[in-house]
């Protein structure tokens, strides 16, 4: 399976998840992302394997080249650390989050070029390409409501057509230890 | 697609139990199979339409779902989708508070004791467009069904190529899904697109979907014929169906007809295996809803 195929199949999970959903689950539905506010938000627009992703500018404290090779990492999560600006900075195996399934099929992390470097520099997002900052309007925007199987994705742009992460949710699950590590 | 992507695509029993939860819709004692591929003039319209025809036979009260907007079973049964007022769109968009007495004005009798039809109108294919992915509405004809339960012994609806609403709300709707697929290597193509689909939807859903291949066309005389039909046994081993309905010409003249094949010729070659499929799935959804 490719890059390609797995990420139409995300956003075909999202319509089928969308369509069939009763608002009732049996499970403790991660709590929805807050309510939009009409005014405009900045966000990053970056790709990774193919999939367009953005994050809110807030969560942004920087971007720099991918380094030539990343620091080992313990944490299962990450695909190693570099230092950024005097702080150890892990990067985030979205491989892990976005495409559980896919396993191996997805290319390896050396083909990455960029490094989002979220808040406050203790964790970081590879990324093959950043097409930089843009404003996404509050109707372009289609914010998640309910509680879906992938709690990482705060909502959808239709203008941009890209996935906006919830980075609350990416760090938690990034600061988790997986059930079979621990 | 590739091979990897073709095995887990048959491996729907493995699907995991997260998402959103539908009921299942064997709640109910009415039997619901959806007719899908998402592959054109693999035999849909023929295998509903002989389903229900042996069906009837059998004193079934049966009604049939048209949910292609191409309407091709409808025009079977002689409604046509261009003009046709009333179809499940009025349920999607009116959304009425009573479904049941909705469907009941579109519900069409035909020519045959115990079959019935909810007929296909154009505009169904605006439908998409429409409501995108709203909340939900991937149950609508599911609940429909739920009011219609103690009318029908068994449901029977044939579905749009095209992966959408209406094909999800098929999928969401049915007992069992049976895959008609022409045995032919471009046809086993739009198979592995269909599995996959109903695996995606069963991730969704947390429901795992029964469904039976059924080869279709098979002409033994042929090597496409022979080729097909063997490597969809090796692929997808007990999920086809024991025996392939052979080419039969007389399909073509049941529909120029409008009189099921299965009414016209039942101990034609082709009707007894649709016969044989017909009782097992009979059975096998009893023992599921047991």
């Amino acid at each position: 399976m490719d890059s390609t195929a797995t990420v139409n199949d995300g956003l075909l999970a999202e319509y089928f998840d969308d369509l069939l959903s009763t608002g009732a689950t049996d499970r403790q539905p991660p709590p929805a992302p807050a309510p939009a506010t009409e005014a405009a938000e900045e966000c990053m627009i970056f790709v990774w394997h193919g999939l367009r992703l953005a994050i809110h500018r807030n969560d942004l404290r920087g971007v720099c080249a991918f380094p030539a090779s990343l620091q080992p990492a313990a944490h299962p999560r990450t695909l190693g650390s570099l230092d950024y600006q005097a702080s150890l900075s892990r990067v985030i195996d979205l491989r892990q989050l976005l495409l559980p399934q896919a396993g191996a099929a997805v290319a390896p992390a050396l083909t990455y070029d960029y490094l989002l470097v979220l808040r406050d520099g203790q964790w970081a997002l590879p990324a093959q390409a950043v097409s930089g900052l843009c404003q996404f309007n509050a109707a372009e925007v289609r914010r998640r409501t309910t509680a879906t199987r992938r709690p990482w994705l705060a909502g959808t742009s239709t203008l941009q057509q890209c996935a906006i992460l919830d980075v609350d949710a990416v760090l938690a699950w990034a600061e988790e230890t997986p059930r079979d590590q621990s | 697609m590739t091979q990897e992507t073709r095995s887990e695509a048959v491996d729907v029993s493995g699907a995991t139990a997260v998402g959103a939860v539908i009921e299942p819709a064997r709640a109910t004692a009415l039997q619901v199979w959806t007719v899908a591929n998402q592959k054109g003039g693999v035999g849909k319209t023929t295998t509903v339409v002989t389903l229900a025809g042996l069906l009837a036979r059998e004193g079934k009260r049966v009604l049939m779902l048209d949910l292609d907007p191409q309407g091709s079973l409808s025009v079977y049964f002689e409604y046509s989708p261009e003009t046709n007022n009333g179809s499940v769109y009025n349920l999607f968009v009116d959304e009425p508070a009573d479904l049941r007495t909705a469907a009941r004005a579109m519900i069409q009798e035909t020519h045959f004791d115990n079959i019935q039809l909810l007929p296909a109108a154009s505009v169904m294919a605006t439908l998409d467009r429409k409501l995108g992915a709203r909340t939900g509405k991937g149950l609508v004809i599911r609940d429909l069904l739920r009011a219609l339960q103690d009318e029908y012994d068994h449901v029977l609806i044939d579905c749009s190529p095209s992966l959408g609403i209406l094909l999800v709300n098929a999928l969401a709707a049915c007992n069992h899904l049976i895959i008609p697929v022409q045995t032919e290597f471009l046809a086993v193509k739009g198979l592995e697109r269909m599995l996959h689909t109903l695996k995606m939807i069963a991730q969704s859903t947390g429901r795992v979907l029964p469904y039976m291949i059924l080869p279709t066309m098979y002409d033994r005389r042929t090597r496409a014929s022979t080729q097909s039909l063997e490597f969809l046994r090796e692929a997808y081993g007990q999920a086809v169906w024991d025996t392939a309905v052979p080419v039969n010409t007389e399909f073509r003249e049941a529909s120029r007809t409008g009189i099921p094949l299965s009414m016209r010729s039942p101990q034609d070659r082709a009707i007894a295996v649709y016969r044989e499929l017909c009782h097992y799935l009979m059975i096998a959804d009893q023992v599921e809803q047991q």
